[in-house]
Formats: structure tokens, C-alpha cells, sequence
């Protein structure tokens, strides 16, 4: 019953739905960012790995964000809509709804890795940092995007309103995000511990050592507990608390 | 122990570094190692000069340019960026508690020029895949539209 | 046996009684009126009796199920809630097949098909929702009601909003539903015109309380259901 779910879920995203339209303003940033790495005199002495690298660190921030916003709508944008009581009258159990709405927020990550997929190959040509970027952003780039949209998805399940669970979804992202700005930061002992345990940080960090520094896959290996234990404890959430949590009013039974 | 006797029996510090030299283009990133034995704690530090004196932003460079170095022998990784091209010299300083500075062995840079990145390639890139995307957006819209016109009417 | 049973069935929100010891029967094939003014406890009691809530004290069952299976409930039942929204942009066949689908059924396209004509949208059923009227949606929502071929069928408001055609061609279905079906129908509604109509039995409730349940002659006496209905729910006023 997950697959009729996630099924419906995806295709009224990507039919008809906003899918689309996320994806091509996706893919107008990256342009503009790929036309300047290109172009610009300032941006210029970029080399071709960090060019990779940027690009697969905007995609994930930008393609995270995007599930996030698909999957903190997925169930308060229902009760809104007043289309999730029907729903819930199926005997459709509710682990079902709950895990085929993540599917379904997950394939817009997937989405913009396809469409990152151009733009890593113009900019990385001849230095062998394109399949490694791609598989990159398909390992790494989906575990955050499954972690952080299934927190999203719980922030969805836990308010009534649409807006909460939007503010509160972008919210979280913002404070990951702010300290991946902030210079050297994992080379300071504090430092580095908030980059570990943040799982947009570590991933960022993970990434840019293999794309520009060129360590081996497993150098930082350890940088990626934190993308994958913020991968299984929120699936491990949604599947054994989806029940209680999927509910005609927002909070837990 | 009297503190004068002591003071004679420390030796100086020394700094080794490794490679020699190095060569890249504009743009990579490159690591030195460095060997500091000291018999008291100091700081680190690295250095980027220029040979045909081109102006060297040491920030531009590398975002980590002082280590504190514990007493005994101390190993370091410096990682930095080729900003310039050129060519430079890579030193790593010893700065002790109390004496002189000491300096390690230069490490020569040469710095090769070269346009990165291909524009001719990615201005298409760049255009296409929007254009593309937008196109699929607005046609499955379109068809959704006639659609219903066509049934309503 | 009866299709629905409710003993003492109670629902609290804190301090607040939302339904307070309901407690009746129905039989198969029946369409039974809901009555109420607003805030008596006409919703609650509908999504008490379809699992969507669940009780603060009571017992029932639903088509011969128990209350603490909702899934086998769930299964038996269809309802059209309160307020229902619908997906704009899927058609109408869309939106029953992928119903029928929730169900397990393996005839969707066939059962979307003969719904969406037995509600009178067979020559919509391939156009979007949002060019749907008020009507229309009502009829889609007791299609989607049907889908499952229930043995009980809630309908919360279904007339609401619509204009005496689409009232008309509403209860015109809902009479075909308990006739042709043999499945019980309960009824929720403000108008009691509807309920004489259509309906063979009646509850009123008032303030989460249970003021008569019956036959609608019994429960209208020499009087009429209107006369009734205020007497029975400014009684409760004044209690």
C-alpha cells in the first residue's frame, strides 16, 4: 500500500503539481551559478575540482531545501486542503501514508540530481570529478535530503497549520546551514565537533575532501555518521511513531 | 638543577620540510609537511613569498597559517590554495616562548596560469537545461488546460 | 444484528463534553437523520463511529465490527466527512481509481467508471476537479463514499451549500443508496425537511447529549419534526 501512496504522492507533484516549477528555478540557479564560475574574471581562478564542488554543495543546500518545503506540506497541507480525512478513512494503515509521503518528497532530490548531472559534467570535464561528484550527491546528497525531509515531514505531521511547518522546516535548515558560512571552521576543536554533528556540515565537509582536496573515500569516512544516523533515526521515527503521528489534528496520540 | 645549567643543555629547534619544490596551476590545492622539533612549546607559523614580487594575500592563500607546536618533535600539514601564478616560496617559522625565530627550509612554487574553466561549453549548458525544464513545465501545463477545456466545452 | 451499536459512547476535549453517553441502535438498509444544532455533537459522533477519533469512554461496533478494529471498520464503511476537500488538479476518475486502489480493489478503472455514472458525472469524469461545481463535488465525495461498496455510509452535511436542485438530486442518491444497497446511511444535516425525506429514523442531539432517537414518527408525534427538534433542544437550554 506504501507504492499506491508514494505513486499518488508523486504524481501529483510532478503532474500538474509544483515539481516542476521547483526544478526548473533549480536549474536557473545553477545556471546563472555555472555561467559565472564560467565566465566571470573574479570567479575565474576557480579550479575546475572546486568548481565541481561548489556546485555539488549548492545543489545539495538547494535540493535539500526543496524537499524540505515539499515534505513539511505533505501532511499539514492536506488538513488544510481538507483532503487528509479521506485519507484516513481508508484502511490504508498509517505507517503506510506516512512513509510513501517521504518517498515521495525524496524523488525531488533525486530530481535535482538528474539536472545536476549537465552541469557537473560541463565544469568538471577531463579531471575525472564528475562520476565521483554524481555518486556523491546520489550517497550523500540522499541521505541528508531523506534525513532532513522526513524531520520535515514530522514537523508536517505535528502542526495544523501549513505555515508552521514550512517556518519551522526552513528554520531548522537555517540553523544547519549558518555555520557551514563560517570560515574554518572545522579545523578549530569546537569547530569541529559542531561540523561533525551537524549533518549538512559534516556532508559539505565529506564532499569537498574528496572533490577538492582529493582524499581517499574512506580519509573522512567518520564525517558521515552524523548524514547517516540523521538518515536512519528519522526513517526509524517515521515508521514506528507514523501511526500515532498521522492523525486528523496535529500532535501525538 | 640550576636554570642556567638547563638552559644550556636545550638545543635549537629545527624545521624540515618536505617536498623541495612544487609545481600546480592556478587554483589547486596543495599540502607541505613540515617536521618542527623544539625541546620548548612555540607557534608555527606559514609563510608565502613572492619571487617576482606579485602581492601575496597570505588569507587567499590558507585559511590556517599558525599551529601551536607542543615541546619535542611536532608533524604538520599545511594545506593551502594556489592563488597566483608565479613563482613563491612556502617557509614554515618556528615562534618560541622565548628567543629567536626560526625558519624552515623554502619550499619553491611554480605557479602555472590557465584559464579553468571553458565557457563556450557551459554557456549552452547554461541555457539549455532551463529552457528545457521550462518548456516541459509550461507544455505539460498547456496540455493539462486544453484538456479540460476540451472536455468542458 | 444491528448495523450500528453505540453504548454510553463519550468524547472529552479537556473540561468540555463533546458527546456524552451516546448510546443507540440501527438496523441494515436504514437511513437514519442526524440532528443537532451546531456544536451538539453531530460531527464528533461520525468520526467517533468511523475511527477517525477515538473514544474517551463507551463501546460500539460498526457493521457487526468492533470499535477497537478500525482498520476491519474502515473497511466496511464509506463517508463522505464534513467540509471535504478534493485535489484540484486530478479528474474526477482519477480521484475514484486512485480511492479504489486504497482499498486493494483490482476493478478501479471499472468501479470509478460505473460510480462516476451512477452519480450522474459520467461525462465529466475526465475533466479536473477545480472545474467541478459545488454539486458536482458532492456527488464525487458519495461516489468515493461507494467505492468500497460499505455496509454503513456516513454523509456529514452533503447538501450544504447547494442550491435546491443539487439538494434534491443529493437525497435522490442517498435513497438509492440504502434501497439498492441495503446499506444503512446516517445522515447528518441542519435541514430537517431532508431528514423527513429521506430518512426512517432520527437521532437529536444536543449539547454532546443524546435528547431522543427513534423512528421519526414516534420522536414527531402529532406535531411536526421542526416543532420537535426546538422542543426538545430548548429543553436542553433550559436544563
Amino acid at each position: 500500500m506504501t507504492r499506491v501512496i508514494a505513486g499518488q504522492e508523486c504524481r501529483d507533484l510532478w503532474i500538474g503539481g509544483r515539481g516542476p516549477v521547483l526544478v526548473f528555478g533549480f536549474s536557473v540557479l545553477l545556471s546563472a551559478m555555472t555561467y559565472l564560475a564560467a565566465t566571470n574574471r573574479a570567479m575565474n581562478f576557480l579550479e575546475q575540482r572546486e568548481a565541481v564542488n561548489l556546485t555539488v554543495q549548492v545543489a545539495l543546500a538547494v535540493g535539500v531545501l526543496l524537499t524540505v518545503v515539499v515534505s513539511a506540506d505533505a501532511i499539514s497541507g492536506e488538513r488544510e486542503r481538507g483532503t487528509f480525512e479521506a485519507l484516513l478513512l481508508t484502511p490504508v494503515p498509517r505507517r503506510a501514508i506516512i512513509v510513501g509521503k517521504l518517498i515521495a518528497a525524496t524523488t525531488m532530490w533525486l530530481a535535482c540530481v538528474v539536472v545536476t548531472i549537465p552541469y557537473l559534467w560541463v565544469l568538471g570535464r577531463g579531471v575525472a570529478g564528475v562520476g565521483p561528484a554524481v555518486l556523491l550527491a546520489l550517497t550523500v546528497g540522499t541521505l541528508v535530503a531523506t534525513g532532513l525531509g522526513g524531520i520535515g515531514l514530522l514537523f508536517s505531521a505535528g502542526a495544523n497549520s501549513n505555515k508552521t511547518s514550512l517556518a519551522g522546516g526552513l528554520l531548522l535548515l537555517l540553523v544547519l546551514f549558518a555555520p557551514t558560512q563560517l570560515p574554518a571552521l572545522p579545523k578549530t576543536g569546537v569547530g569541529e565537533v559542531i561540523t561533525r554533528i551537524n549533518p549538512i556540515g559534516s556532508a559539505l565537509h565529506y564532499v569537498s575532501q574528496i572533490l577538492v582536496s582529493q582524499r581517499n573515500w574512506t580519509h573522512d569516512l567518520s564525517y558521515l555518521a552524523s548524514p547517516v544516523l540523521i538518515a536512519l533515526l528519522v526513517t526509524g521515527v517515521v515508521i514506528v511513531a507514523g501511526p500515532r503521528l498521522v492523525r486528523l489534528t496535529a500532535g501525538l496520540k | 638543577m640550576n636554570p642556567l645549567y638547563a638552559l644550556l643543555l636545550l638545543s635549537d629547534p629545527t624545521i624540515t620540510t618536505s617536498p623541495d619544490d612544487l609545481t600546480a596551476v592556478v587554483g589547486q590545492t596543495l599540502t607541505v609537511e613540515s617536521v618542527v622539533s623544539s625541546d620548548r612549546p612555540g607557534i608555527a607559523h606559514l609563510n608565502v613569498a613572492s619571487l617576482d614580487g606579485v602581492y601575496v594575500d597570505l588569507e587567499d592563500w590558507s585559511q590556517e597559517v599558525t599551529k601551536a607546536v607542543p615541546a619535542h618533535e611536532t608533524q604538520l600539514e599545511w594545506e593551502f590554495q594556489a592563488v597566483n601564478p608565479g613563482r613563491f616560496v612556502v617557509y614554515v617559522v618556528l615562534i618560541p616562548e622565548h628567543g629567536s625565530l626560526v625558519a624552515g627550509p623554502p619550499v619553491h612554487v611554480t605557479v602555472a596560469r590557465r584559464e579553468t574553466l571553458d565557457t563556450g561549453s557551459a554557456v549552452p549548458v547554461a541555457i539549455a537545461v532551463p529552457a528545457l525544464l521550462g518548456a516541459l513545465t509550461v507544455i505539460g501545463r498547456v496540455r493539462m488546460g486544453r484538456r479540460d477545456s476540451g472536455r468542458n466545452s | 444484528m444491528a448495523s450500528i451499536e453505540a453504548r454510553g459512547l463519550s468524547k472529552r476535549y479537556g473540561a468540555r463534553n463533546a458527546l456524552d453517553g451516546l448510546t443507540f441502535a440501527t438496523d441494515p438498509g436504514e437511513v437514519v437523520g442526524l440532528l443537532g444544532p451546531n456544536g451538539a455533537g453531530k460531527t464528533t459522533t461520525i468520526r467517533l463511529l468511523t475511527t477517525i477519533l477515538e473514544p474517551t469512554a463507551g463501546t460500539f461496533t460498526v457493521a457487526g465490527i468492533p470499535g477497537d478494529r478500525p482498520t476491519e471498520i474502515r473497511r466496511r464503511i464509506g463517508v463522505l466527512p464534513e467540509s471535504a476537500g478534493y485535489p484540484p488538479r486530478q479528474t474526477g476518475a482519477e480521484y475514484l481509481r486512485y480511492a479504489a486502489r486504497l482499498y486493494s480493489r483490482r476493478d478501479a478503472r471499472d468501479v470509478a467508471d460505473r460510480l462516476l455514472t451512477d452519480v450522474g458525472l459520467g461525462d465529466r469524469a475526465g475533466s479536473r476537479i477545480s472545474s467541478y461545481s459545488r454539486g458536482m463535488k458532492q456527488r464525487l465525495g458519495i461516489a468515493r463514499a461507494l467505492i468500497n461498496d460499505p455496509a454503513v455510509v456516513f454523509l456529514d452535511e452533503p447538501t450544504l451549500g447547494l442550491d435546491p436542485a443539487g439538494q434534491r438530486e443529493i437525497l435522490a442518491t442517498i435513497g438509492e443508496i440504502a434501497v439498492r444497497r441495503n446499506a444503512t446511511v446516517v445522515l447528518s444535516t441542519h435541514t430537517l425537511t431532508e431528514v423527513e425525506q429521506v430518512c426512517g429514523s432520527v437521532l437529536i442531539l444536543d449539547h454532546g447529549k443524546l435528547r431522543t432517537a427513534g423512528p421519526i414518527g414516534e420522536v414527531v408525534g402529532a406535531g411536526s419534526l421542526s416543532d420537535a427538534f426546538l422542543r426538545l433542544t430548548e429543553e436542553a437550554d433550559h436544563d
